[in-house]
């Protein structure tokens, strides 16, 4: 075992009764090692000094106020309102049916490119693969509804985790996850989402 | 480790239709629910965002509260997921916003810690914190600074003593080295 590893299981309490015998013999004996042993006590004592400092207390007692406002009843449905706040969000849709019925007519081409891979007998990973190798974002959703949302929710969680200017730290995604992540963002997020996703060429327009 | 007793009593009278009693868990955990929230996120106002959510989520959950584990393990669990989906959505966030140097500037002007000096301190340290991976700092967090055993850690997370040491190790690996950088 490292010495370091060592250290830092003594201070945690993590080595057992011989281990900790034998630590402390070696921690009386070596200079070099109760050096390296003084650091790493001070280094996490250094973290510490942030354990409790003085703290505004109004923000605490404010806290009480602020939940029992954001658990008052919501004013009635007003369609008005709503009509307002999801305005882009009804222009799209009309666009959308639009650009559907305009399109129409080249349905059957499209519906032959599907019977010609027989996407309905793959599945799993083989069928993200076939999919993303040779259909547009809009493709699939046309052609498997179904399916569509797995296999765009993989394309997304295969470019966020690999994109290199995601922050190291960030935690790595999951299908799961994202799917814990759509239930929590409200759809001005998920547009912005979306939209600057198309900007970046992740998912086709 | 706090009253069971006590909080079972609160739960019940909360249940019987006494809401003042909600009121008196929320003070009573407030500060630990604040200091995790605060070290995961590694701001003020990200943490009272997640503040916000945890006491949302005890209220509307703790019907369903089963008796099972004491409240604090079940308070610590939800602060945990919450402050985790949290850093999730802003993972998400950062990466496709325009106006981080702005977002940044505004939150770091925002801070109840009343000396100035110390909120220097508490800041550098949380710059530190916020640059190891969020398993980690989170069991760093409850060993640390909440000095809660593994076993305790293992019943709120639902993740085994073995890879909990691992991910607190490490954790105090990567910050010792970055505490020695830092005073360099």
């Amino acid at each position: 075992m490292k010495k370091t590893d060592q250290i830092i299981k003594y201070l945690d309490g993590s080595l057992d009764f011989n281990e900790r015998d034998e630590f402390e013999k070696e921690l009386n004996s070596s200079e070099e090692l109760k050096s390296e042993y003084e650091q790493l006590k001070s280094k996490l004592n250094f973290l510490k000094t942030i354990k409790n400092p003085e703290l505004d207390e109004r923000y605490f007692s404010n806290q009480i106020y602020q939940l029992r406002n954001k658990l008052k009843p919501q004013k009635s449905f007003s369609l008005k309102k709503y009509i307002i706040e999801y305005s882009s969000a009804i222009a799209v849709l009309l666009i959308a049916v639009l650009v559907f019925v305009f399109n129409s007519r080249f349905q059957n081409e499209k519906t032959e490119k599907l019977i010609s891979l027989e996407i309905e007998e793959i599945q799993g990973t083989e069928l993200s693969e076939v999919i993303k190798e040779n259909f547009t974002t809009d493709e699939i959703i046309e052609i498997n509804p179904e399916k569509s949302d797995s296999v765009i929710d993989e394309m997304i969680i295969e470019e966020l985790n690999g994109l290199t200017d995601f922050p190291d730290n960030a935690i790595s995604l999951s299908i799961n996850d994202l799917d814990d992540l759509y239930a929590e963002l409200n759809p001005q997020e998920m547009e912005m989402i979306y939209s600057t996703m198309i900007n970046k060429n992740i998912i086709d327009r | 480790m706090t009253s069971n007793k006590e909080d079972f009593q609160l739960i019940n009278d909360f249940l019987a239709g006494d809401e003042n009693s909600f009121n008196k868990i929320v003070l009573k955990y407030q500060k630990q629910i604040y200091w995790h929230a605060r070290r995961m996120t590694g701001n003020h106002l990200d943490a009272d965002e997640v503040v916000q959510e945890v006491l949302l989520t005890m209220y509307k959950k703790i019907r369903d509260f089963k008796f099972k584990s004491s409240l604090y393990t079940w308070i610590y669990r939800i602060t945990s997921t919450r402050s985790i989906n949290f850093l999730r959505r802003k993972s998400l966030r950062n990466f496709f916003s325009t106006n981080d140097d702005e977002a940044q500037e505004l939150k770091s002007g925002n801070d109840i810690i009343i000396d100035l000096e110390v909120r220097e301190q508490v800041v550098a340290i949380e710059k530190l914190l916020q640059k190891i991976p969020a398993r980690q700092r989170e069991v760093f967090i409850m060993r640390h600074y909440d000095e809660l055993t593994y076993e305790e850690i293992s019943k709120i997370l639902g993740k085994s003593v073995g890879g909990l040491k691992a991910n607190y190790f490490n954790a105090v690996k990567k910050l010792s080295e970055m505490v020695k950088n830092e005073k360099n």
